[in-house]
């Protein structure tokens, strides 16, 4: 059983990889506590950092792939300024854009 | 089935006909029922939340909502239909056992012809949208 993560560890962890990325992480507020509660909701069912708003099929294997920072967050970075779940944008995204959905990368 | 949907207004104008005049021709009627998709041949889990209307209109509209409970997209959906004070109803697919979820997303492929993501909304039974899109979802319900 993993240790269960709290609210401060998940801001603590994409912190984390935003600054080591490059990125930085989304400044809404609500949008940015959504997307913590969900990884944090996710690690603590299921043991890894499953994609908030990606469906999970409960095993790291088939889902290693949407594990956060997921294999698509760069491109899409680079492509739109954010991931699909707009956790991570570019440094220079203008924040007064409107967040759309982005297209789904995974195959 | 894409000609169906494409020219839904049609068959709706040619059963209201019929109605209207009289002379309906059940065969026809039940060809077309059989033809268009709707929610009904979905078996949905029992997990559905139903969240009653805030706002004294008339509503026309029935509307489900197909979610992921950590999804920051949908949680977005549901405060937009909240806001618009809708009723609806909604189903937070990672919280049924994986093998029902699979069986359910297989069978929402196969019925509206899509690979979902999530939000899935669906109005009417019949009419959906494939993520979070407001300014669609506002003509399709209204
Ligand atoms: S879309 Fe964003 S939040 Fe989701 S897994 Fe990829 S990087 Fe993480």
């Amino acid at each position: 059983m993993n240790k269960q993560k709290s609210y401060e560890d998940v801001k603590e962890y994409v912190t984390r990889i935003s600054i080591r990325n490059g990125w930085k992480l989304n400044s809404d507020k609500e949008q940015l506590d959504d997307l913590i509660t969900g990884l944090q909701a996710n690690f603590n069912r299921l043991g890894y950092y499953n994609c908030p708003c990606r469906d999970s099929q409960e095993d790291h294997q088939l889902d290693r792939d949407i594990i956060c920072p997921c294999r698509y967050a760069e491109q899409d970075i680079k492509d739109y300024g954010y991931c699909y779940c707009t956790l991570y944008q570019q440094l220079d995204f203008d924040i007064s854009r409107p967040l759309r959905m982005i297209p789904e990368r995974r195959p | 089935m894409d000609y169906i949907i494409n020219h839904f207004d049609f068959f709706v104008d040619l059963i209201d006909f019929q109605i209207t005049s009289n002379c309906v021709d059940f065969s026809l009627f039940k060809t077309i029922c059989g033809l268009i998709v709707s929610l009904d041949q979905i078996k949905i889990p029992e997990n559905i939340v139903n969240v009653e209307a805030t706002h004294d209109k008339q509503q026309y509209s029935e509307i489900f909502l197909f979610t992921i409970s950590t999804c920051m997209w949908c949680k977005k959906a549901k405060r937009w239909l909240n806001r618009q004070g809708f009723q609806y109803s909604y189903l937070d697919i990672d919280l049924i056992p994986v093998e029902d979820k699979n069986k359910l997303k297989a069978e929402i492929q196969e019925v509206f012809g899509v690979k979902p993501r999530f939000p899935f909304l669906v109005v009417n039974k019949i009419q959906w949208d494939s993520g979070y899109n407001p300014d669609i979802w506002e003509e399709m319900i209204n």
